[in-house]
């Protein structure tokens, strides 16, 4: 059992940075994942996270997320997420976010929606 | 807008204390350091418990994220993350036989920090966009969407008691309401 959270190394995928998240992502590390992306998003790219290895998903969590979508939208930039885990799916269902989310079911799907 | 949560009554002050009394000789429990880490225990504690017998992973996850919500409001706003101070969660099953293969029945948080309320009536508009942008605030509908009732009688003889009554039957009904 770990309490962390680890973020991958950007890769730039042409058109989009895909990020890869593991392990908790609670109200202890929801803003470690802001601070991380606002560093590419400063720099005008697009985002994808994958969140296949998230493997607990709190309240701080999911706002991160949305936090993330109105942050790209106010700037014309797009995040997408894809290859939800079962315990990010459970939180997305439960309060009906998925109408917010760019959810794709691959990386590779979310990466095609974004010209990459 | 804002939506009522649907709602089973809430255990009142006299009937909570009773159970709590109850789980307190014949239910299972953890003690957790007033810290965010310690909250990771929850799951453990519950699988050793009994309490995820017979439930799907979701349901499971479902049950532990509600758990940690309930906890971190008291770690961080009764206790400002006071390692010094603790937390008591205990689990009673319900004694009447189950209807389908997992345990229904009452989970009771006690602390003494300040009062917190973790019983609000109403729920997040999530159409909003200034609250999505707020990005914080959520825990409660976690709570409140997975257990069939909250009950938070604070300062009472044996601290700030929460009651959350927990039926996974709620779960399945909205997974089958989401697939509908």
């Amino acid at each position: 059992m770990t309490n962390e959270l680890e973020i991958s190394k950007p890769e730039d995928r042409g058109g989009a940075v895909l990020l890869r998240i593991k392990g908790r992502l609670d109200v202890k590390t929801a803003p470690i994942l802001l601070q991380r992306v606002a560093e590419i998003q400063a720099n005008g790219q697009n985002i994808v996270l994958n969140l296949s290895e998230v493997s607990f998903m709190g309240s701080s969590g999911i706002g991160a997320l949305l936090v993330l979508v109105e942050q790209f939208q106010e700037q014309g930039g797009s995040v997408r997420f894809a290859s939800l885990s079962p315990a990010v799916t459970s939180v997305v269902k439960l309060l009906n976010l998925d109408r917010f989310l760019n959810i794709d079911l691959t990386e590779s799907d979310a990466l095609a929606a974004l010209g990459a | 807008m804002t939506v009522n949560h649907p709602r089973r009554p809430a255990l009142g002050l006299p009937e909570a204390l009773e159970r709590f009394a109850t789980a307190r000789q014949h239910g299972k429990s953890i003690q957790l350091p007033a810290t965010l880490d310690s909250l990771a225990a929850i799951r453990e504690w519950l699988d050793r418990s009994g309490a995820l017998r017979g439930l799907s992973t979701g349901a499971a996850d479902m049950l532990d994220l509600a758990l940690y919500e309930v906890c971190a409001n008291v770690v961080e706003h009764g206790y400002g993350q006071d390692a010094a101070r603790s937390l008591e969660l205990w689990w009673l099953p319900s004694a009447v036989p189950e209807a389908g293969p997992a345990p229904r029945g009452q989970f009771f948080l006690r602390d003494q920090g300040p009062p917190f309320r973790a019983d609000r009536s109403k729920e997040t508009d999530y159409d909003d966009p200034l609250v999505r942008k707020r990005g914080c605030g959520f825990g409660l509908d976690i709570i409140h969407r997975t257990m069939s009732a909250v009950a938070y009688h604070p300062e009472t003889s044996a601290g700030n008691i929460t009651v959350l009554e927990w039926d996974p039957r709620k779960i399945d009904q909205h997974d089958e309401t989401q697939h509908a």
